[in-house]
């Protein structure tokens, strides 16, 4: 697998540096597929969602007690942004980094049962476990001291791939 | 969806979204920070203040998500368990405003005597505000 982050900077504020990824080949960021894929279904807890980003930007930060934690496995920060059904699985760095992934309707009692959002936490995994590394190797991806990820918009692959 | 719309949707979604949901958003958060912060002042966790409210951990936890709309009750309750001020009546001033007569023709400035028809009355009620600020007199 290969990524690359995107940040994302329409949402006002400045208390909170949002980003989402490219996966392989993908013309489009995990966040512009959950938005595309869920907009016509969900508009309303699709918008519920953009506004309480736009809150944690402009206002509180993304203090974890908004999300709903531990939904991966422990240590990779994979946590949910949930609005009835729907979830925004997401990676939480601290509060003023957290990256935006994909999700969907959850009709099951948890996402392992779905198919379809079992394999976006397990993409997002990957992409933790990625960025994970590059951090902690201070390779290719560094967070500043003004918490922002920084990779110099390359390619960052995983140890199969690199 | 085409090529450029989705590359802009999250644009054109922004640009949509209603100002009063934001409001309502912008007070359900703030609730939640207010009291996820006193929760962590008193030393308590969730778990304590279900505990305190006879309510499950899960319902504490869905409350700091700041995406519960709090019944007056509930908030009451949280503020007594929490020792935080989450809803201000006590400090509010109330003043009865009697709704005034259309015959009012003339009224002397400084004064609270009015001219109603031919009669002369006087006392009517003085608008202020809460700081005491005279903004109807």
């Amino acid at each position: 697998m290969k990524i690359r982050l995107k940040e994302i900077t329409d949402f006002k504020g400045n208390k909170v540096h949002y980003y989402s990824v490219y996966v392989d080949d993908e013309k489009y960021t995990l966040f512009e597929n959950f938005l595309s894929d869920n907009v016509e279904s969900n508009r309303k807890q699709v918008n519920n969602i953009l506004i309480r980003l736009t809150e944690m930007k402009k206002h509180y930060g993304a203090r974890e007690h908004f999300f709903k934690m531990s939904e991966g496995k422990i240590g990779d920060g994979i946590c949910a942004l949930y609005e009835k059904d729907l979830r925004l699985y997401c990676i939480r760095f601290n509060d003023s980094i957290v990256l935006l992934g994909n999700g969907g309707i959850k009709k099951t009692r948890t996402y392992q049962e779905d198919n379809k959002l079992h394999a976006i936490v397990k993409c997002l995994q990957k992409v933790s476990t990625i960025l994970d590394r590059h951090i902690k190797e201070e390779k290719d991806l560094i967070i500043t001291e003004d918490n922002e990820l920084i990779s110099d918009n390359i390619n960052l692959y995983d140890d199969e791939n690199k | 969806m085409k090529t450029n719309d989705k590359k802009d949707i999250l644009k054109t979604l922004l640009s949509e979204i209603d100002e009063r949901e934001c409001k309502r958003m912008h007070y359900r958060m703030g609730l939640a920070v207010k009291i996820a912060e006193a929760l962590k002042r008193k030393g308590m966790n969730q778990k304590d203040l279900a505990n305190e409210l006879g309510k499950k951990p899960a319902e504490i936890s869905k409350w700091l998500t700041g995406n519960h709309n709090f019944t007056i009750d509930t908030l009451v309750d949280i503020q007594s368990a929490l020792d935080i001020k989450l809803i201000d009546v006590e400090n509010s001033r109330f003043e009865t405003i009697q709704t005034l007569p259309e015959e009012i023709a003339f009224r002397p400035q400084h004064t609270n005597i009015c001219t109603v028809g031919t009669e002369q009355i006087s006392a009517y009620p003085v608008l202020i505000d809460s700081n005491e600020k005279i903004l109807w007199n």
